[in-house]
């Protein structure tokens, strides 16, 4: 399951880039910060309700693939196994030891799995709705050097170039008789060897069209450069800033200053 | 512009590739730039827009001077607004990833203020009349349509001259001749310098008011188009092959069978219902429109692309079932790009790389190959260092030692010189002379209508004329695709 940007025109995709980054950076060190797995549940459920209310429903894809499921029950089971703390409910023989479930064990493993399945769909979501360039920009015009920026643009503009470029030598190989989608070493190194080569030639080729393309368009030649992207930051954009960094804060100041509810049992 | 004594020499090469050039070029002239591949054309190019010495490195003599002003005082930004280059790939030049940003990127390099920037870009995409593509994204766009937004790009630098490399070697007729008519009306509208480098003569002479010839560095003929394209004929003198035997009669094996062929990405259904036959020793040119589902009849035809339902007959294969590497047993498959099919280290192990990897020992075969193909000299040499011709050539070569008994090619003239051109026809009619099933996709109409036994046309996914060459053009005529007949783009 590959998340990726699509065009749409959901209250998400409204959003000011800035403004999600901001609620994404805020987001995910809250859930790592909330100790209490009740507020943790209630943050991952808050967040798939906003995946539906704003019509991103096929993020939910995300939270159903293979990965996401196996990862969550496998933090669910090795913190049921291997946290000793707690009261114990089941005793588990081995030939040569015992191994206890606890209750913390169990809510510790609900506590990681909620937070990592947080983590990624309010990252799925981000991707989903926010045009990467459109992010890039954002942050060129509110200081970011663009020589940096436009290292990210150009990044960005290589990934599908690449990814078809991949796919014509990889033809071209099957069409010469190599097998490189077997498993293995060999085949992997055969692989490695006759695809990243003519990729690597091709990347230079392009590197230097590139370069030729952007210092013939005078890029790099002055400190500062106008930007005609115009992007909004209205009310809406301020009040999910605003209560981001409110739940990023309210997030630190309970976990440094012990507060139960935040924080959840001790044991 | 004005290049006085300009002899250059790339670092790490002994021979210039530069040769003591001295030129001028006035305001408002349309010049068309000629010669063999590697004479030197393209360096010339990237000299008179101050690539050279600027970014490119090498030991230069003599210079160019833009409006009396030696490039070489003057940094590349301040030479951009008064000549800018389109390089022959569009896509590898864009650097952004919208069309408005595209044609936006160059203003706002120079600072200047917003209103000027969206002033500039809405011209020069009105110029090229690009309008109705500005929030597209660039990487979606057709080869005619990215062509022509990335000359808007460089327009939006409002240069006095501008130069552009090959800017029609990779599209089709209808799209090149898009691009040629806005060129020309960017210079009558807005006086635009015009230099172009190209290999193919027909529509560029009706534009041209002026012809240079370059060999081996120099400049050799310089004049009025006509004369001098006439004189570059003669001293070119290309050794066109002849006419192969037609088809003898009675064949009746079919080496390919496509029934109803369909083919559809997510909603786009690139191919819609596609019937062909092919026989053994039959030569048949596949021309149409870029997008028109040419490439993708290919891929389907070796099971690279699954059909979504049809039959694909392979040589007695069902292509929609079988493994590609079956398949590729008994056919040669060359692609686009000489450089994405080229993996060994030595001439003489990448022809002999696909028998190698089919288990065969076909190294005698290999050498026979090479030596009908004039490439043992180059045995020993890395692929990747020799020129654009001869890659294509031992692309050409390396399908063979196994044998296979169809051949798949695509766009085997792109961005080849004449003789290179006559040398490929020359290789591809022996393939056909040796039994060999030849499909290949092409835009060169002279060279499809005069050697292919048939003429098939696509268009949106469907095959709309399928005829030998004489009843092609009739039917072709009749459909007012005048530009898919020989010289039928020239004006």
């Amino acid at each position: 399951m590959i998340v990726a940007y699509y065009q749409g025109d959901t209250a998400l995709h409204r959003l000011n880039p800035l403004a999600k980054l901001s609620a994404v950076l805020a987001g995910c060190t809250a859930v790592f910060l909330f100790g209490n797995v009740a507020l943790v549940l209630g943050s991952l459920a808050g967040v798939i309700a906003v995946a539906y209310a704003s019509d991103a429903g096929r993020v939910m894809d995300v939270m159903r693939s293979r990965f996401a499921v196996m990862l969550g029950l496998w933090l669910i089971a090795i913190n049921a196994l291997f946290t000793p703390a707690g009261r114990v409910l089941v005793t588990v023989p081995f030939y040569f030891f015992y191994l206890s479930i606890t209750d913390a064990g169990l809510i510790m493993g609900v506590l990681y799995a909620a937070r990592f399945l947080t983590v990624f769909l309010i990252s799925a979501l981000f991707v989903a709705s926010t045009e990467p360039a459109a992010l890039v920009y954002a942050l060129m015009r509110r200081g970011l050097p663009y020589r940096y920026g436009f290292l990210l643009v150009l990044m960005l503009r290589f990934v599908p170039v690449f990814e078809r470029e991949r796919k014509m030598v990889s033809d071209a190989q099957k069409m010469r008789g190599l097998e490189i989608d077997k498993r293995g070493v060999r085949s992997m190194y055969r692989s490695l060897r006759y695809t990243v080569v003519p990729l690597i030639v091709s990347a230079l080729q392009k590197t230097e069209s590139l370069v030729m393309s952007m210092e013939g368009r005078a890029f790099g030649y002055r400190p500062d450069r106008t930007f005609t992207f115009e992007d909004h930051f209205g009310a809406r954009d301020l009040v999910v800033t605003a209560v981001s960094w409110a739940v990023f804060a309210l997030a630190l100041v309970g976990r440094f200053s012990g507060w139960r509810l935040l924080n959840g049992a001790t044991f | 512009m004005s290049v006085r004594n300009l002899s250059f020499t790339f670092d790490g090469e002994l021979e210039r590739a530069l040769d003591n050039i001295s030129l001028d070029i006035f305001a408002g002239e349309f010049v068309f730039l000629a010669g063999p591949s590697g004479c030197g054309k393209s360096t010339l190019a990237k000299a008179m827009a101050g690539y050279i010495p600027h970014v490119i490195e090498g030991e230069t003599a003599g210079g160019v001077w833009i409006d009396g002003v030696d490039s070489r005082e003057l940094d590349l930004s301040d030479i951009a607004v008064r000549v800018s280059m389109c390089q022959q790939d569009p896509e590898a030049q864009f650097c952004t990833l919208t069309v408005e940003d595209e044609v936006a990127f160059g203003p706002e390099n120079l600072a200047l203020p917003a209103a000027e920037v969206k002033r500039r870009a809405a011209a020069a995409l009105a110029d090229l009349k690009c309008t109705h593509l500005r929030g597209r994204d660039i990487f979606a766009l057709s080869g005619g349509e990215q062509q022509r937004v990335a000359i808007a790009s460089m327009l939006a630098m409002e240069p006095e001259v501008l130069i552009l490399d090959e800017p029609t070697s990779s599209l089709d007729p209808d799209a090149a001749e898009e691009v040629w008519a806005a060129i020309e009306e960017l210079r009558t509208r807005r006086g635009t310098t015009i230099v172009v480098i190209e290999h193919r003569f027909d529509r560029l002479l009706a534009h041209a008011s002026r012809m240079i010839v370059m060999e081996r560095g120099a400049v050799v003929m310089d004049g009025e188009p006509e004369t001098v394209h006439r004189r570059y004929m003669e001293m070119l003198h290309p050794s066109w092959p002849e006419l192969a035997a037609p088809l003898a009669d009675g064949e009746a094996r079919c080496s390919i069978r496509v029934k109803d062929l369909k083919f559809v990405v997510g909603e786009k259904a690139i191919l819609r219902g596609v019937s062909f036959e092919a026989r053994p020793g039959e030569l048949i040119g596949v021309v149409g429109a870029n997008g028109s589902g040419k490439t993708t009849f290919l891929s389907c035809l070796v099971g690279i692309a699954r059909a979504t339902s049809g039959e694909v007959e392979m040589e007695g294969l069902n292509a929609v079932l079988t493994r590609v590497s079956e398949i590729a047993r008994k056919t040669g498959f060359v692609f686009q790009s000489p450089n994405h099919q080229l993996f060994e280290s030595t001439v003489g192990d990448e022809v002999a790389f696909a028998a190698r990897n089919f288990g065969l020992d076909r190294q005698a075969r290999a050498r026979e190959v090479m030596r009908e193909y004039e490439l043992l000299g180059y045995e020993g040499r890395h692929p990747l260092k020799l020129s654009h011709g001869e890659k294509r050539r031992v692309n050409l070569c390396s399908i063979l030692p196994h044998d296979p008994e169809v051949i798949l090619l695509d766009e085997p003239f792109i961005g080849q010189d004449a003789i290179n051109s006559a040398r490929i026809l020359s290789d591809i009619l022996r393939m056909k002379q040796a039994g060999k099933t030849v499909v290949m996709v092409a835009h060169d109409m002279e060279i499809v209508f005069r050697y292919c036994d048939r003429v098939v046309l696509f268009e949106g996914g469907r095959i709309v004329v399928d005829a030998p060459p004489a009843e092609a053009a009739k039917a072709i005529a009749e459909m007012g695709r005048e530009a898919y007949l020989p010289g039928g783009g020239a004006s």
